[in-house]
């Protein structure tokens, strides 16, 4: 069950890179955190501890309900452009993403051994999580990326969390949850401000400050 | 553990007292000056607070002098640079004055960071920071390090001493200061500078290694020659001033270098007589150098202007301060029976030895010294020459110089006193040498017996050990005077009554003669340019403007040297460190995407080296 | 009950500013603040003469290197508070702000202040990386403050990089909450329990997860090659937020660091941490002296110099030995008064000329005499003259450097900071001195300005001339917890 839940997060930030447009990629996010969600579940099934529940619960509610649906309503009120640039196509991404893929697994091997268990592969899986947040920050255009990518990052860390220690401590995690929640909301409130005052969100054109 | 109160350790040794002789023999009369030259120049609020950073200036000298330990003093040191720097951009108005400052500033900041680096190697070793405890424990420093030290604190006072090619401050910022601090700065700062080289190389390091003395010596003339050929090319008379400091620098480092040697072969009574003579240098430069920066100051407030191209005539409108710089000028150029006189004999007398007594190669290499030392004291000479002559003699080339009035009685009185001090200094000769030579055997230690010889004698000997070489200023003194007394009575005697009539000097014609037709500096200085112009590299421009071929209307001539050391060495440095920055200016682009790359390539680097297994 | 009142101070003064009227709001301000500066020094004491430790519930925990950090964070906000008062009233005056603008000012300073402050106290590293996260997101709005094209990039730039930058330092955390959980049976991330058992732990693993610290928690510290927020954001600040961004901000990012060096140095030797803390420290000098010598905006400059001092002080806990560490730690006081003080007058001249340039700033010892004399001040202490405090800091430092016989390093951090010498000088110089140009009148400052300048410029002095002995003690004790000999 977990092997099939951690292909479909793979999948699933494959499928991130790939993305051409807003929207997917908010709805790409959302589908990451509800595996990620049923991950943590099942967990908790295993575990039979109340605190995972309650973490599982607050990342259903923050990450698959409240986040994507205040991006997406930003997104609405800014008007947009729904085309994503990309720095580097779709092709080029995946083929990166390879590249990042089999460098989380040398990373991961050098602690844990090349044993293929379902703790191994959790492992790359959120290292890869990772990696894949940090590329798509780094080649697409737009500060709704840079958002996504953020949060794609959090969501790695938190599968790497459980993955090898079983979750961080429950008061941690609450309080991470709630910083996530802020920072989303922050940085979209700049995001706001951004296309207020230049008329658009592509970053790469805010270069004013140099040197 | 770190801080000043825990760190105060006072030591007024012989060397201590002795520059804090000089300080004070430099500063009192400054501040004599200062009181008609600051009210002349400045409002009343300024002129309080010029004389406020004077005083922490001269205190902070003193401080530097007294402290034996090395935070103290290392304190004492920034803070002494810090408020010459403020002194030196005190007339902040003139762009010039910041450049000079931050130039200065600088400088002298990185040779403080070889001090740095030397006193926190020598802590290192030794464990404490009193002087005492680096002197007991200094005979342990392998010899690599005490080379090491010895380079550092070279490089390090060398900075603020002036010695070429670190020199290149001085220029700049003795014009800038006011007068009275510029006589301070010029007399008494860069000697504060050749004290920490005796007291750490000579007074800590122990016995030198032979090349100490000869890189010192080497040093010491080339200082020489450059100084006083680039003085020779200058008309402003504070920048003349300041190249002859670098000269001065250079012949006291002349005494002190042989010191080293003589002391390196074991000759420990000679060591001892050549650091005298470098010292007897150091007072009387401190003293003519500051009578001659207070003279240049007495000239500006009278005449607005350093440019001795524009003065003239000065000698009948300001009589006293003309007799000041004359007395200063005459000691400079070490003509008896003063002061300047003595010291060069006895530097000349510390050649003579070396030359008799070294093998060979010393032979050939204190020969070239001695040259080095006569071409030098030839060529200030000629300098002051040209210095007193076209700004005193003659006729006022221009409405400033003619309108000139003597300076106020504060200024005058400061002058004077240097002046007779000047004279003092060559006249008592022999008492003075002695009390130097006693300094000297403070920190050298030879056996006591060997002093007798240089100790003894009458007050107005010198007598130079190891040789029957013998000096009595105040026989000198008499032997001109009676000299001129008896010609002066002799053409009175014999010159009949005569009447005399006066009249116009014969004119080639012309209707009036005036101060176009005078000797320029420039002219005067011609010779010398062409020359050094291997070593100053003149350029000149010529532009005529002309009404038809036959006849020209307008001629302009432009004549320049070359600063070799700034072209050559600093300004390339300073360029390439800027263009340096522009380019590595182009890593901060302003993409949010190449910084997050930046942060990425780092861990990744990071976890592959470290991370493997 | 101590610790708690302290965390507890800022949050009501948040409250506070948000329903009070403007006049008693400055006030009340006031009044928290210095309560809160006082409770830090008594903490000091109570810390340095007992036990070392001051525990509130499960959740606070106070240590002697705690106390230190506290006291610096509360000296800063007083003085920048103190300053913020009569610079707001000016704009106001002129138009450019309005009174509800400052209210929001206010509750935005006591969010920020409150949550630097509960950073040092937080024992678990769980909850200190949540609190260093806030501390991002509560000054993203001071920056962007002023709805200007430049202070919007500056706010993103700066909110992007530094999540990014906490974001790697919480997968450190994680790596390390693994190693603890793996080698001791313990699942905690306490960093009291984790000292206690930390020789136990996977040296490679800890490397690693010191690693990711190092970058993340870097980022916020102003560490090159990841300080590259750092100009943009503090130089488009507010002038009392840059001085709080550049003055605690740095130095509270350097304690999550501390707190973890002294973990991976129990358990793999202290090599490891030393050599890596020499890199980044000399390269931060040497990236801020080179890049200082091509500023041309005045804010600008002073922030590269954050990131030297920084660098600085990462050098100095590199070199390891107690009075190493000590000096590190003094040079982040001396830095955060200093920097506290150029900020501050920086801004004056910036308001004065209606400009960033540098080439346009000149002669401001005749426009404004009292600013230039505190900007004077500011830039002697900042490049390490006597009689100011970073004069002693950087000799204990170097001499440190020298007694390990680091004689490398050591040479290159003084030639850096020539370099860095060279530039501030040849910049700063010019812009006090000179003559001022024709459009800009001679003005005088409020007197509670001027109140801030002396009182910040006569605590360089003294820091630079002597220590107090309850500082002394404090700073001893707090380099002896690092330096791995207390404890």
């Amino acid at each position: 069950m977990t092997l099939f839940l951690l292909t479909g997060i793979m999948i699933l930030t494959y499928a991130m890179l790939v993305c051409q447009r807003v929207p997917a990629l908010i709805q790409n996010f959302r589908l990451q955190s509800l595996f990620l969600f049923l991950v943590t579940l099942d967990f908790a099934f295993r575990q039979k501890e109340a605190g995972i529940f309650v973490v599982a619960g607050l990342l259903l509610l923050v990450k698959v309900v409240l986040i994507p649906s205040f991006l997406n309503h930003l997104v609405k009120k800014i008007r947009v452009d729904e085309r994503l640039g990309l720095f580097l196509n779709p092709l080029l991404s995946l083929i990166a993403a390879l590249f990042l893929t089999w460098g989380a697994s040398v990373f991961c091997s050098w602690f844990l051994g090349t044993s293929p268990t379902a703790v191994f592969a959790a492992f790359v899986v959120s290292i890869t999580v990772v990696l894949v947040g940090f590329f798509i920050m780094v080649f697409r255009m737009k500060a709704l990326t840079q958002i996504v990518g953020l949060l794609v990052m959090e969501n790695g860390i938190f599968l790497l969390a459980s993955a090898i220690t079983g979750g961080m401590p429950f008061f941690v995690e609450i309080a991470i949850a709630f910083d996530v929640f802020v920072c989303a909301i922050i940085t979209g409130i700049f995001m706001y401000r951004i296309n207020k005052v230049f008329t658009h969100i592509e970053v790469h054109r805010l270069t004013d400050l140099k040197g | 553990m770190f801080f000043l109160s825990q760190n105060s350790r006072w030591c007024f040794d012989l060397l201590a007292l002795f520059f804090l002789g000089v300080i004070a023999l430099v500063s009192l009369p400054s501040f004599l000056f200062s009181a008609g030259y600051l009210r002349a120049q400045f409002s009343r609020g300024r002129s309080l607070l010029a004389t406020g950073l004077t005083v922490f200036f001269v205190l902070s000298m003193a401080a530097v002098v007294a402290s034996a330990n090395l935070i103290f003093f290392l304190f004492a040191w920034e803070f002494m640079s810090l408020v010459s720097y403020f002194l030196v951009v005190f007339e902040h108005e003139h762009e010039a004055s910041v450049k000079a400052g931050m130039i200065y500033l600088v400088m002298t900041h990185v040779g403080t960071a070889f001090l740095l680096a030397a006193f926190l190697l020598m802590h290192a070793q030794a464990g404490t920071w009193d002087f005492e405890g680096i002197r007991a424990a200094a005979p342990a420093f392998t010899p690599a390090l005490k080379n090491i030290l010895f380079g550092l604190f070279l490089v390090g006072f060398g900075m603020k001493a002036g010695i070429v090619p670190l020199h290149i401050w001085l220029p700049y910022a003795h014009p800038q200061a006011p007068a009275p601090v510029s006589s301070i700065m010029s007399g008494a700062m860069i000697k504060v500078a050749i004290y920490g080289l005796l007291r750490f190389i000579a007074g800590m390091l122990g016995v030198p290694p032979v090349w100490w003395g000869n890189v010192i010596l080497v040093a010491a003339g080339i200082s020489c020659l450059v100084g006083v050929i680039y003085a020779l090319m200058e008309h402003d008379i504070k920048k003349l001033l300041a190249y002859h400091s670098v000269e001065n620098i250079g012949i006291i480092l002349l005494g002190i270098g042989a010191g080293m040697v003589f002391w390196s072969w074991g000759w420990g009574v000679l060591a001892a007589a050549a650091f005298a003579a470098g010292l007897y240098h150091t007072v009387n430069h401190a003293v003519f150098k500051g009578l001659l920066f207070l003279c240049s100051g007495s000239i500006q407030v009278a005449t607005g202007t350093r440019d001795i191209e524009k003065l003239g005539g000065l000698i009948k409108r300001m009589p006293q301060t003309a007799a000041s710089f004359l007395v200063g000028a005459m000691a400079i150029s070490a003509l008896p029976p003063l002061s300047g006189f003595v010291s060069e004999w006895l530097i000349f007398q510390v050649f003579f030895v070396g030359l008799r007594d070294a093998s060979s190669g010393g032979k050939l290499f204190f020969a070239g010294m001695m040259a080095c030392l006569a071409l030098t004291s030839a060529l200030a000479a000629a300098c002051f020459v040209k210095a007193f002559g076209v700004a005193f003699l003659a006729m006022p080339r221009g409405r400033a110089a003619a309108e000139a009035r003597e300076a106020s009685l504060s200024m005058r009185s400061a002058m004077i006193f240097l002046a007779a001090l000047t004279v003092a200094l060559g006249l008592g000769a022999g008492l003075v040498w002695k009390m130097f030579c006693a300094v000297a055997a403070s920190f050298l230690e030879p056996p006591a017996s060997a002093w007798s010889g240089l100790l003894s004698g009458s007050w107005d000997l010198i007598r130079f050990p190891g040789t029957d070489a013998c000096l009595r200023t105040p026989m000198i003194m008499l032997a001109l005077g009676a000299g001129i007394a008896a010609v002066y009575l002799f053409v009175r005697l014999t010159a009949r009554k005569r009447v005399m009539t006066a009249g116009r000097t014969w004119d080639c014609g012309y209707y009036r003669l005036d101060h176009r037709t005078e000797y320029t500096a420039t002219a005067f200085s011609k010779p010398f340019r062409i020359a050094f112009s291997f070593f100053l590299l003149p350029y000149r421009k010529t532009e005529k403007i002309r009404d038809s071929f036959y006849h020209v209307k307008e001629f302009t001539y432009e004549t320049a040297t070359t600063p070799i050391f700034k072209r050559y060495l600093y300004d390339p440095m300073v360029r390439g460190l800027f263009k340096l920055a522009q380019y590595v200016k182009g890593f901060q682009m302003g993409s949010i995407h190449w910084y997050l790359a930046y942060i990425f390539v780092t861990i990744l680097i990071l976890v592959v080296i470290f991370g493997r297994p | 009950m101590l610790l708690f009142w302290v965390v507890i101070i800022p949050v009501l003064a948040v409250a506070l500013s948000a329903v009070l009227p403007a006049r008693s709001r400055g006030a009340a301000n006031l009044a928290a603040h210095g309560a809160v500066f006082v409770l830090a020094a008594v903490l000091a004491c109570r810390i340095t003469s007992g036990t070392g430790v001051v525990v509130f519930g499960g959740v606070l925990r106070a240590d002697a290197l705690s106390a230190f950090f506290v006291l610096l964070i509360s000296l800063v906000n007083l003085a920048a508070l103190a300053y913020s008062r009569p610079y707001l009233r000016e704009d106001i005056r002129a138009g450019a702000l309005s009174p509800g603008q400052a209210r929001g000012y206010d509750v935005l300073f006591n969010v920020f202040a409150a949550t630097m402050l509960v950073v040092p106290l937080l024992d678990n590293l769980g909850h200190m990386w949540v609190a260093v996260e806030l501390t991002t997101l509560a000054s993203a709005f001071l920056v962007g403050f002023y709805n200007t094209k430049a202070s919007v990039e500056a706010a993103w730039k700066y909110v992007i990089i530094c999540s990014v930058g906490i974001t790697l330092a919480l997968l450190g955390t994680v790596l390390v909450y693994y190693a603890v959980a793996a080698q001791t049976a313990v699942k905690t991330l306490d960093w009291s329990v984790i000292m206690s058992r930390a020789s136990g732990l996977n040296p490679r693993l800890m490397g690693v997860a010191f690693l990711f610290i190092l970058v993340g928690y870097g980022t916020k510290a102003g560490l090159a090659p990841m300080h590259t927020w750092l100009p943009d954001a503090h130089s488009q600040a507010l002038t009392p937020v840059s001085a709080l961004l550049s003055g605690v901000l740095l130095k509270t990012s350097l304690y999550a660091i501390i707190r973890f060096a002294m973990i991976t140095n129990k358990a793999m030797g202290a090599d490891f941490t030393s050599r890596l803390f020499i890199f980044f420290g000399l390269f931060s000098v040497a990236v801020a002296g080179i890049f200082l010598l091509a500023q041309k905006d005045f804010k600008r400059l002073l922030a590269y110099s954050s990131i030297e001092h920084v660098g600085i002080i990462v050098f100095a806990l590199g070199v390891g030995t107690p009075l190493a560490v000590f000096g590190s730690m003094f040079h982040a006081l001396n830095h955060a008064v200093t920097k506290s003080l150029v900020f501050f007058a920086a801004g004056n001249a910036v308001k004065k000329y209606k400009t960033h340039h540098l080439h346009m700033i000149h002669g401001l010892v005749q426009a404004l005499p009292f600013t230039a004399a505190a900007a004077l001040v500011g830039l002697l202490s900042l490049v390490g003259m006597p009689p100011f405090g970073i004069f002693m800091s950087k000799l204990m430092i170097l001499s440190a450097c020298f007694q390990k016989g680091l004689y490398a390093p050591a040479a290159l951090l003084l030639f850096f900071l020539a370099v860095v010498f060279g530039a501030l000088m040849f910049h700063l110089s010019a812009s006090i001195f000179g003559n001022k140009p024709k459009g800009i009148e001679f003005g005088k400052e409020a007197l509670s300005m001027k109140l801030v300048f002396v009182s910040l410029i006569l605590l360089l002095v003294f820091l630079g001339v002597m220590m107090p002995t309850p500082l002394q003690a404090l700073l001893v004790s707090a380099s002896r917890l690092i330096a791995g000999e207390g404890l």
